[in-house]
């Protein structure tokens, strides 16, 4: 469904990513793990179509189709979403209308009637007792005043409602109590089916106890070393990144 | 004395010889010495701190007259576009109220409400202790040129004890039959003890005419007392707009100051409120939003004389095209005023290249024992919610769109009565459809 080949990408000229090859099918969960400046972001910012990142070499295809000449939006529609490693803070944008407006264009995207508000209420309500999210933040501005938890959860939430067949999350669990973790891995398992893939990017093995990933690999210095079951984490979890050497770059 | 200068003063010997001379005496010496005033004063230039980014020369190379006499015709149809629920309307065409289109109701069965000219002639002992007092002629020009000048508007005063429940619209259109005409409008509100009333002062051009409105607005609320005082400027887009606004403030009182600026190709807009007596608290707040080169200038000053007082201060604005904005807001806390709490913060949007704003925060702190905080920040729209929004699947115009709405919704929030609100809405949503972003 997924595929990235030999991608290369440069921040203001720097190289970040130094040629990653990733295929993610249809119903399997891929987690990348790695220490901070490997990367992990950039991928998941890339995929998603942010524009100060500049893709020197290779492309990302999505259902046959090249992504990385796709608009954000475009991509959101085909059924592309990230979750933000920092949710942005808009003030005064109000999140059911916000919401609302994300839902009705991936509908008429799909060619399905536009949700009225009241049918809207239905539908979002049903979604956030799923991330276990009171009512009272339907009124609130986008991220405006949510803690760290909240933010996440919110992610999760969006991921939920506009249901994309190829979620990248970018450390939705970093910053989370135990209790967090445990609300956003289940609102993530619940979702998952054979239709959709999914990439995990996280810093910690702890979400991957509750998500049984099928691949683990682990990003450093801007390249896959290592891809392995999940029992990789364990052992990232145990021994670090540093046993790892990057001159051996493997083909995943 | 500049050329322009003197016209004015010939045109006002004309009528204090004969339209003032059925005023009260009390009345034309104040208009004299106005004049004198605004001979000695002249118009200010840009060599003076307070008018140094506004360029004047619109006003002073062109003589503005007075209005003609020959009146515009409307009907009620052309106001419907105007009118808000639930209000009471007053409306005045080309400087003179116009009793036909208004709707009092049975307000003046609480309050005292006339149009101001007739309030001048009646010589009402209320209007008296307040004409040129609150509003200070000796040191503003254009205070000065409309007090002696000064013509129609609305004189309301509110007795105690008496919350008026529906606001009261004073609608001020200009459609003047001839270009370059002025109308030096005055209005006075006094809000008695315990009283409470919410005045929308709303301006409207009809046409594309050139024209000059200089108006004058003086408030004052005693102890307890409540002023919701809402401006709206939709002035035409070649007309020039200088405003003085300026209340006093007893104690224990509270007044809200809400201005909404859309239109005009040059305004100055001095918004001043004293803190007089002890524990009173000013809100003000304010929305620009000006395009093509239109040139906008906010002056403001909360002046905290007493202790205990309260104020915060949220002015925003979205400047696109060759706009030009200005922000300078003084907060001054006397010697005597402690344990005041002052706020102020400026935020700017800057959608085009061409667009500018001067945003100048002004803090004097004389008492010791106070908390003052102000902040200001111009910018373009952030980068990083547009792709937040954008990778949620809306199209680049609507995320636009959601963020610019986001950033005034801020500003519209803060009005409670819903009618308004949704007036103000739909002002908003007209302006963010008619530019490119």
């Amino acid at each position: 469904m997924l595929e990235i080949k030999n991608l290369h990408v440069s921040v203001e000229g720097k190289p970040i990513l130094k040629g990653i090859n990733l295929t993610v099918n249809a119903g399997e969960l891929h987690a990348i793990m790695g220490p901070n400046g490997s990367g992990k972001t950039t991928l998941a910012q890339v995929i998603a179509g942010r524009d100060m990142y500049e893709v020197t070499d290779g492309e990302i295809i999505f259902d046959g189709k090249n992504l990385l000449k796709m608009t954000p939006e475009a991509r959101a529609l085909e059924g592309v979403f990230m979750s933000f490693q920092y949710p942005v803070v808009i003030p005064g944008v109000n999140i059911t209308y916000f919401l609302k407006t994300a839902v009705n264009a991936m509908r008429k995207h799909k060619g399905l009637e536009e949700l009225d508000a009241i049918d809207f209420l239905t539908f979002i309500k049903e979604k956030m007792r799923l991330v276990r999210m009171d009512e009272s933040y339907l009124s609130r501005s986008v991220n405006d005043g949510f803690s760290g938890g909240e933010k996440k959860r919110n992610e999760i939430l969006q991921m939920l409602v506009l249901e994309p067949r190829m979620s990248v999350l970018d450390e939705t669990d970093s910053g989370l109590d135990i209790d967090a973790v445990r609300i956003v891995a289940n609102g993530l398992n619940n979702f998952r089916s054979k239709e959709r893939g999914f990439l995990v990017i996280t810093h910690y093995q702890r979400i991957l106890g509750y998500i049984d990933p099928d691949y683990v690999h682990v990003l450093k210095n801007g390249r896959i070393i290592k891809s392995g079951g999940k029992n990789l984490a364990l052992e990232l979890e145990e021994k670090g990144y540093s046993w790892l050497v990057e001159e051996q770059p493997i083909e995943a | 004395m500049l050329k322009i200068v003197k016209q004015y003063a010939d045109e006002f010997r004309n009528l204090d010889n004969g339209h003032f001379s059925t005023e009260p005496v009390a009345i034309q010496n104040i208009r004299i010495s106005a004049m004198e005033r605004f001979t000695e004063l002249g118009f200010p230039n840009n060599k003076l701190e307070e008018w140094k980014n506004t360029n004047l020369d619109g006003l002073t190379k062109t003589l503005f007259k007075l209005p003609s006499g020959k009146q515009t015709q409307i009907t009620p149809e052309t106001i419907v576009p105007f009118s808000i629920e639930g209000t009471h309307r007053l409306v005045i065409l080309n400087g003179k109220y116009l009793p036909e289109l208004s709707n009092l109701d049975n307000l003046l069965t609480t309050i005292e409400i006339k149009n101001f000219s007739e309030a001048l002639t009646d010589d009402s002992s209320l209007l008296a202790p307040y004409l040129g007092k609150i509003a200070d002629y000796t040191n503003h020009p254009f205070v000065a040129l409309n007090t002696a000048f000064m013509d129609d508007g609305i004189f309301i005063h509110v007795p105690d004890n008496q919350i008026i429940e529906n606001p009261i619209h004073l609608l001020y259109i200009s459609s003047p039959t001839d270009e370059n005409t002025v109308f030096h409008l005055r209005n006075m509100i006094i809000v008695g003890v315990n009283s409470e009333i919410t005045i929308i002062e709303d301006y409207v051009g009809l046409d594309n005419k050139k024209y000059f409105t200089n108006v004058v607005t003086e408030m004052a609320v005693k102890e307890n007392g409540t002023i919701h005082h809402i401006k709206i400027q939709q002035e035409s887009a070649r007309a020039h707009h200088i405003s003085t606004l300026q209340v006093h403030l007893d104690s224990a009182s509270s007044v809200s100051l809400d201005s909404f600026i859309v239109g005009s190709s040059m305004t100055r807009n001095d918004i001043s409120a004293i803190l007089n007596g002890e524990g009173a608290d000013c809100k003000m707040n304010g929305l620009v939003l000006a395009k093509d080169s239109q040139h906008i200038d906010n002056h403001t000053i909360l002046d905290h004389a007493m202790p205990h007082g309260t104020s915060s201060e949220l002015f925003k604005g979205i400047y696109t095209g060759k706009a030009h904005g200005i922000f300078n807001g003084r907060i001054i806390v006397r010697k005597n005023a402690q344990k005041t709490d002052a706020r102020q913060t400026n935020k700017n949007l800057l959608l085009s290249d061409s667009a500018l704003v001067n945003s100048n925060p002004q803090l004097e702190i004389y008492a010791d024992d106070v908390k003052c905080t102000h902040g200001s920040t111009t910018g373009q729209l952030e980068e990083e919610a547009l792709f937040y929004l954008r990778s949620r699947g809306l199209d680049i115009r609507t995320a636009q769109a959601l963020l610019l709405h986001g950033f005034a919704d801020q500003i519209l929030n803060k009005i409670s009565n819903l009618a308004i609100k949704a007036y103000l809405q739909s002002i908003l949503s007209n302006w963010l459809s008619g530019i490119k972003t």
